[in-house]
């Protein structure tokens, strides 16, 4: 089984290679790219149901003894984000075969998306913290370039503000590195824990673990490193922001769980006030800017924004119910957003605009199209029995078992602001009359975006089973021992 | 030596800081080379004993492990560097392509021709 572990990586590489040698043959490319794209998914599908029974299994790339060398490490926190990561990746994939033109530069497209779904599953599936850094940057250079697609203006800004946000955060990604290996002399995760252990929060190991929150927070675009999200996500190709939002924030909540459950458990209770702080910011931010908005790909973006604080702020209430919450929330949001961002640009290649009035009337022009949206909108506004609803109620569930509220009071009342920015975006979209006229997409298109946005129902609809398995993963990843047991013994 | 690194790095990190604080592109690529070089030379650093000999094992001497400068930072710098490179050479394609189409690398004139 552990030998199965290095493949969600080599895959995509070998991949990513190959289709950059076949460039100029299209269908052969695209072939090979679905394929292997399926045989990804079944690879995480087979460590995910290895992992299930709460077993955790690693792989030494050289076998070198613990805690030297690089190792990969699979628990049911990795399972499920690999299927995560397989699942919407592939859906956006498929949804760029009808969304994208000619002539606009397919040959790289399949290439950069396998070499990001190694960064992303890499950082996923690694256990060592420098080799963590090595992947986030894997995953960010071929979104720098996948930002930059069709090189117009605005895009071109866009690349340029995430690329410098990010190269700040690769910067104090190092620095933290420097200051965790001068006092513990490990990056091993598993080693570092328990060394931070004997340790104990200590001022600068504290330190050590803020930079590391405050790295990860500009990958999860929490409160106040989420500025790059709204134009990230609205100005570039749909499917790529279908992936940031879906995905690769995704990584950064990963680390930030990776952090406060395994590597930094002490530093991060002293933090607790920060996190919880900064969560509730971004829930307060990103509820109020959808306000403002014209544009349906914004108003999702800074929703996404909203919706990520939620996840931080059942993280940062350190228990097992707030991270069986999160860990609910984030597999729901995944499916959703994705869902959404594809279900706008589809809109948007309908209609050709992303301006709500515009489009106001989407309900007679493409009934279809607006139909998807509505369920991921009233999902994000919260009415049962979609997923959205139960995150929420999880959540407030998890914040008020630990006493907190005042906080929760908070989140509870910015919920209310996303049920009215939800009805009235899809308000204004659906009815109303706007200008532009609806033309027809490729059925594709259709296809994966009700191929996401069922996941809302089925979330909703069978929420005591996903519910069951985040208990089980916050279960597992709540107990550290486990993870550092099963490392040592593996060894 | 301690003191030496010590005001390299924050000499570095200042210069850097600046340069990433003016308009034009080419100065923040510049600036956050600099960067990666401070917090470069600061992991190096993180693994550095004071008199600490080069981690190559040497058969005829009978020396502790504890005598040498631990090589693993300096591997991990390694990779950090490579990294930093592809991400430089990324950013300056990308600096190119802005001066090609607009004739200028300052960012405030490039906003104001967006209106």
């Amino acid at each position: 089984m552990s030998t199965l572990l290095p493949l969600p990586v080599v895959l995509p590489l070998l991949t990513a290679i190959g289709l950059f040698m076949v460039r100029h043959r299209q269908a052969l490319q695209e072939r090979l790219s679905f394929a292997s794209l399926a045989g990804n998914l079944v690879v995480a599908l087979a460590i995910l149901s290895a992992v299930s029974g709460g077993e955790m299994f690693f792989h030494r790339m050289g076998m070198w003894p613990f805690p030297y060398g690089i190792i990969l490490a699979a628990d049911r926190l990795t399972g499920t984000m690999l299927i995560l990561s397989g699942t919407i990746v592939g859906a956006c994939v498929l949804f760029a075969q009808g969304y994208l033109t000619k002539n606009e530069r397919r040959e790289v497209f399949h290439p950069l998306i396998h070499f990001q779904l190694m960064g992303i599953q890499g950082a996923f599936l690694t256990g060592d913290l420098f080799n963590l850094f090595v992947f986030f940057e894997v995953m960010l250079i071929s979104t720098y370039a996948l930002l930059s697609f069709y090189y117009n203006l605005d895009q071109l800004e866009t690349a340029f503000k995430y690329t410098c946000l990010n190269l700040i955060g690769s910067a104090f990604f190092l620095v933290g590195i420097a200051l965790l290996y001068a006092q513990i002399g490990t990056v091993n995760m598993a080693d570092i824990a328990i060394k931070v252990r004997e340790l104990g929060p200590r001022p600068l190991m504290v330190l050590t673990a803020f930079v590391f929150l405050f790295v990860f927070s500009t990958k999860a675009a929490l409160f106040p490193v989420h500025l790059w999200l709204p134009s990230a996500h609205s100005i570039s190709p749909t499917h790529i922001g279908a992936i940031l939002a879906g995905v690769l924030v995704k990584v950064g909540i990963y680390a930030i769980i990776r952090s406060a459950t395994l590597i930094f458990v002490g530093p991060f209770e002293k933090l607790q006030t920060v996190i919880m702080a900064g969560s509730l910011a971004t829930i307060v931010w990103g509820a109020l800017g959808t306000l403002p908005q014209n544009s349906l790909k914004r108003i999702l973006a800074y929703s996404t924004i909203n919706q990520l604080g939620y996840v931080a702020f059942g993280i940062s209430l350190l228990s097992p119910l707030g991270m069986t919450a999160a860990m609910f929330y984030i597999v729901s949001h995944a499916f959703l957003k994705s869902s959404m961002l594809l279900g706008a640009g589809l809109n948007q290649k309908l209609t050709g605009t992303v301006n709500l009035d515009e489009m106001g009337g989407m309900m007679h022009k493409a009934p279809y199209a607006s139909a998807l949206l509505l369920v991921g909108f009233l999902s994000l506004a919260g009415i049962p029995p979609l997923s959205g609803f139960f995150s929420k109620l999880f959540l407030l569930q998890a914040g008020f078992s630990k006493g907190f509220y005042l906080a929760t009071g908070l989140a509870l009342l910015m919920g209310v602001i996303s049920l009215y920015y939800n009805f009235t975006t899809y308000q204004r979209m659906a009815w109303g009359t706007g200008g532009a006229e609806a033309v027809t997409a490729a059925p594709i298109m259709y296809t994966s975006v009700s191929f996401l946005a069922a996941f809302a129902l089925i979330f909703g609809l069978g929420v005591s089973w996903l519910y069951r398995w985040a208990e089980l993963v916050a279960e597992q990843i709540t107990q550290p021992d486990l993870y550092i047991s099963a490392m040592r013994s593996a060894f | 030596m301690a003191w030496i690194v010590s005001i390299t790095i924050g000499v570095l990190v200042a210069t850097g800081a600046y340069l990433l604080m003016q308009r034009r592109v080419i100065q923040v690529i510049l600036g956050f080379s600099l960067l990666s070089h401070a917090t470069n030379l600061m992991i190096v650093a993180s693994g550095w004993i004071g008199d600490g000999l080069s981690p190559i094992l040497r058969l005829d001497q009978d020396l502790k492990p504890s005598a040498y400068v631990d090589p693993l930072p300096q591997a991990m710098v390694l990779t950090a560097i490579v990294i930093s490179f592809a991400v430089t050479a990324f950013l300056l394609v990308l600096a190119l392509d802005v001066y090609r189409r607009f004739g200028t690398d300052d960012l405030d004139k490039i906003r104001r021709l967006k209106g």
